[in-house]
Formats: structure tokens, sequence, C-alpha cells
């Protein structure tokens, strides 16, 4: 799919050829450029941006909507013993992408999520959330509904929402999270609470503004 | 059953096609080999002024608004339509797997720029605050859906009941055919008994026109309409724009044959490779085109020898035709030169992000009914090129292997190997 679910499609084909050994190494991701006015204008028409100053993804309550953000996201993926074998250093092993379409309806969007959970392999440990909620009306509050009792990070709090990049963005926070031992400290104002320890494993989740849901789970090296 | 590399084999049991010749498959195929060009002068917007006026456009398909986004979503469900039809697969609206879609990068065309800033009461320079002004009033908000690239996937997949998240992608010229290698890959490593695979373009709007145009891409050879488009001819001066779309039911061989379909052809292999020389030039030495020709062979477990016919990428750019002719020669040796090659861009024009689909249909029309479709428009050769190229006639021709290329603008190159019978 275009847009958000371009990111989680290709993070996940490139998941699966390396898998079925069609590929040993990918390099995936997605980039944005928001600074057009044609790019808001497209946003704008459909309802989606939010005109009032900012505020955290999950403090928009008064005026729901996006804030478009520019940037860019690769990850090299790897297949783990060809890693190993060329000596490479192993920043987080991602365990398994699920992306999914639901027909939007209310309550499809945390239906679609709890589902996603369910078919990845299950979290341990210290596990976190970085989500790359939109601060739409509705799906936003489904998402967060939806989401375990852990620690979250708003990716588009600090970004802006960066469409195709945001998921490939938000794993590539995730691996650092976990390779630095520190989740990104808890956005100003936000319901974003401290965490403690070292993180162990993140889920990574995205929810398109108009359609698809995403998920990924990232875990430590070592 | 499984292939020499242990992979089920994947084959098309479905397959639908739109072009300007015509639509669905029997109309397309007897226009090709017939040799009819269905090339035109563009009527859809005023021409005046610019260097090429030509396009094969598909006329005969209306859209609501008429733009690329619409047209393309429209030739794309005729075309699965049939293709649906043909396989016989599934329930109606519940198709048994995923979708992969090529479709053209979508943009707000000049009719919605004017009603926008109509919609705004501007009446001096319009600028972008008084578009924006009009967008957030409301009254455009099924625009936003229409311009965004996933939406045509995103409607195909709600009426013909695809399973999962619909791919939608974008390589140029090659899309169609990493359409297909979509699917033959996720077919192959199980993850679905079945695939549909499409390739849509309706782009001949006047901004793409221009911007292919401005990169001095395109014939300018206007009359006639239908000689312009002339790959491998030592006149060749540029492609012509084409419309269209194909679609293809993609299936595991043990699928097709558990529920008795009818099988229509096998996709053997799949080669691809990227080439970093330059944005829309193709590397001087050609070793990507010829290594993805190489991989594709390799990967339908044949050897060049194997190859009876090539179903050319063939645009009718001087660069182009020389560079895909320098690399078959090289992957095939002197043999090549009695090889026939021909290019279905001569008739139907460059159907752009459509055309790997477009031209997978055309090349399994063409193993399947022993008949090549010719190279139109070939009168004068090009002595750098001593290519077969099925000049101007069709050709009978018993053929068991065939390969066709689709090399992208960006570097990204495709080739799909296609058997006429799955190997016993």
């Amino acid at each position: 799919m275009g847009e958000e679910q371009a990111g989680v499609d290709a993070v996940r084909i490139a998941f699966e050829r390396i898998r079925a050994g069609q590929g040993d190494a990918f390099l995936v991701g997605g980039s944005y450029n928001a600074e057009r006015a044609d790019a808001l204008l497209i946003y704008a028409m459909g309802g989606f941006l939010r005109h009032a100053p900012f505020a955290p993804v999950d403090q928009r309550a008064d005026d729901p909507g996006l804030y478009l953000g520019s940037g860019g996201a690769f990850l090299v993926l790897e297949a783990r013993e060809t890693a190993e074998a060329r000596g490479a250093s192993i920043l987080a092993v991602l365990k398994g992408v699920d992306s999914r379409r639901s027909r939007r309806v209310p309550g499809s969007v945390g239906a679609a999520l709890g589902e996603a959970f369910k078919a990845l392999p299950a979290a341990s440990g210290r596990v976190a959330v970085m989500s790359g909620a939109t601060g739409i009306a509705g799906i936003t509050n489904e998402e967060i509904a939806a989401l375990p009792a852990v620690p979250v990070r708003f990716t588009a709090s600090r970004l802006g929402h960066m469409t195709e990049a945001q998921f490939p963005a938000g794993i590539a926070l995730a691996v650092e999270s976990l390779r630095s031992g520190a989740l990104p400290a808890p956005a100003a104002g936000s319901s974003e609470t401290e965490a403690e320890g070292e993180p162990e494993a993140i889920y990574v989740t995205s929810v398109g503004h108009m359609r698809g849901e995403g998920l990924a789970l990232v875990v430590r090296a070592h | 059953m499984k292939d020499a590399k242990g992979r089920p084999v994947v084959v098309v049991t479905g397959m639908g096609v739109v072009t300007s010749l015509g639509q669905g498959k029997a109309d397309t195929w007897s226009a090709l080999t017939a040799g009819t060009s269905g090339i035109r002068q563009i009527s859809r917007f005023p021409t005046a002024g610019l260097k090429t006026t030509i396009a094969g456009t598909v006329d005969f398909v209306p859209a609501e608004p008429f733009c690329a986004a619409q047209l393309s979503e429209n030739f794309a469900r005729l075309a699965v339509d049939e293709a649906i039809s043909e396989a016989k697969i599934g329930t109606k609206g519940a198709f048994p797997g995923p979708m992969f879609i090529a479709v053209p990068p979508v943009e707000m065309e000049w009719p919605q720029r004017e009603a926008l800033a109509r919609a705004s009461g501007a009446t001096e320079a319009v600028t972008y605050a008084d578009l924006l002004r009009a967008a957030d009033t409301g009254q455009f908000k099924d625009w936003h859906n229409l311009f965004l690239f996933g939406t045509v996937a995103d409607r195909l997949a709600d009426e013909f009941g695809t399973q999962g998240s619909p791919i939608s992608l974008s390589t140029a010229c090659s899309s169609g055919a990493t359409a297909i290698q979509l699917g033959v890959e996720a077919i192959r490593r199980g993850e679905t008994e079945a695939a549909l695979c499409i390739g849509t373009d309706g782009s001949v709007q006047a901004e793409a026109l221009i911007r292919f145009s401005l990169l001095s891409a395109l014939s300018t050879q206007n009359d006639p309409p239908e000689g312009a488009s002339k790959p491998f001819s030592k006149n060749r001066d540029g492609f012509v724009m084409g419309e269209g779309a194909a679609a293809l039911v993609l299936e595991s061989y043990e699928s097709a044959k558990a529920r008795g379909a009818q099988v229509l052809g096998v996709i053997a292999g799949c080669g691809e490779k990227g080439d970093g020389f330059h944005r829309t030039r193709t590397s001087p030495d050609g070793m990507p085109a010829i290594l993805a020709m190489r991989g594709a062979i390799e990967d339908a477990g044949l050897t060049p020898d194997d190859i009876d016919y090539v179903n050319a990428h063939g645009t009718s750019t001087p660069e182009n035709d020389k560079m895909e002719s320098f690399g078959c020669m090289t992957v095939m040796g002197e043999r090549m030169k009695s090889v026939p090659i021909s290019s279905n861009k001569s008739m139907i024009g460059h159907t752009l992000t459509a055309a790997g689909a477009v031209e997978a249909v055309v090349t399994l029309l063409t193993l399947r009914n022993g008949r090549i479709p010719p190279t139109i428009n070939y009168t004068i050769p090009d002595p750098a090129i001593p290519l077969d190229v099925v000049p101007n006639v069709a050709r009978d021709a018993s053929l068991r292997y065939a390969m066709s290329n689709s090399f992208g603008f960006g570097g990204q190159n495709t080739v799909l190997v296609f058997a006429r019978e799955v190997k016993a």
C-alpha cells in the first residue's frame, strides 16, 4: 500500500524474503519531504491536519490531527548468519513484522492491532512500545487502548508524521533504544512515563491515517 | 510439484488486459498480431505548441473525475475482472491471496487545482494560501483519498476481496514486472497459494507528457502517429506514451491442479538488478541489464540457449534499444542474431508502470498461441542492432521459453522468464 503502510510492507517483505532465503541483506526504509505546499494541500483536503499550536500526539483532543514531518529512515536488515560471518555488529533482532488492512469502522483499528499482537511472538522482559500514532481522532485513541501497559513513546510527538518513513523510523528508534539501553526521555506534557531499567523488547506500531495497520517486534541483540 | 530449486512451480491461470488496441485479450491479441498501432493524436487535452502530440491513449474507458489516478483504477478493474473470470478462482469478491499492484505516481492535476482556486474566491494571482483555505473547507474531502498512492489498491482490495495488506509499488518502467516478481516470490516462500498481480497506468495527462518531453525521451515524429514508435530502427527518436493495464492470477501449480484450473503458462524465473549509474541513463557497460537477464534465466533453471524468444523492453529510444541489443547479445552470444525479439511498444506505446504486466500477458499469449507479434515501423534497420526483430509481420513459431525485459528509469531492471508448459 502507499503512505504509512508502504513503510510497513517494505519492512515485512524484506524480513520475509530474508527468512525464506530469497536474499541475505536488504536496505529498506522510506523518506518523505513534508516541506511542500502540495503535501500540505493533500492532507488539508482530507481534514487531517492539526491547526492548533504544538501538542504531543496523545494530547490533541482540542484539535485532533497530524503535523507532517520531513525525514528519512533506512535499515540494513541482514540474515543473522551472513551478518555474523562478515563480523558485523548486530544492533538488534527483528522478531516479526505484521501488516494488515482493516476496513475502517469504529473499533477496527483496535481489533486489527489486537490481532497483530497475537500474530507476533510474545515479548518478554522489560517491554516498551514505539508508537507511530498520528494524533488523528478516533484511531489514535483506539491504538492507545490496544497497547500493552508498558512505557510508550510516540514518534510523531518528536518527528512529526513522516508517512512512508514513520514505521522504519520507529524501528530505528527502537533499535537505538535497545542498543543504548534507554528509551527517549518522556515528551514534555505527554502521558509518556519513565521506564525502569534497560528495555529488552520493543513493539513498533503503525496506524495509517486512512488505512493499514502494522506492528513489529524488535529485541536486544544479546 | 517443485521446480529445479525445490520451490513451488508458479503458473498463470487467469489474465486480463486493456490497451489502446482494445479491452480484453482477444481484441488486443488480434490487433497486435495484425501489426495494428494504437497510437493516435491526443484528444483529451490541447496539444498546440507541444513537441509531442501523440500517445497510445485508452479513450474508451470513462473516469470521473477524469485524472490519471481514477483512470488507472478503472483500467485495473477491467483487467482484474477478466483475469479472475478466466481463472475461476475464489468466490465473487473473495480472492484467496494477496494483491501486488504497480500504480503510477499520483498527483493533483490542473483541473483539481483550478477547482480549488475557484472555490477560494481569489481573483488575482492565486497562491497556495488560497488553495489551502479552499482545502480546509472540507468540500474536497474525496480528493484526499483519490490522490494517495495507496488508494487504487485499497479500492480494488475492497472490491475483489484480496487477502492482507495490498502492495502498491512503483519501480518506474519495470513496475509491472516487479509486481509479478513479488507475487512469484510470495508463492515460492509458501506465504500463499495464489496472488493477484497487476500493472496499470493511465498517465497521459498534460504535465506527465511535458515532463517526459523535457527529458527528451519522447518521439516527436507526430505524423503519422502510428509510425512514431520504431523500436530498433535506425530512425527511432524516442518512446511514445501508452496507457493500459494487465492483471495475472498466479497460483502454485499444485493449487491450480487440485482445483482443475487451466494452466495458461509458467513464470519460471525472475531476475532483478539495480543500476546506480544515473537517474535516467543506463550503465554504459550494460551490466545491470545483463545481470538481470542472466539472473532470470538462472532462476528459471535454464541456460541462455533455452530462450526461444525475447519480448523486448524495446522502447524506441536511441539509448534503450542499443543497450538492450548489446545486453541480449552479451547474454546469448552469436545465437542472439537468430533468436526472434520483438517490441509490443511499436504498437501500443510504452505503457510505463503497466508495461511489465501488459507485456507479460502478451508474452504468455505468444508462447501459448505459437505466434510472435511483430515490431512494426521497421523500415530502416540500425546496423548497430544485428537482431531478428520480427519486422512488421507476425510470425508463427513453436516456442518453449520466452524472456520479457523491463528496464526502468532510475536503474530498475526486472526480467521475467516464462515457460509454455509445466515441465513434467
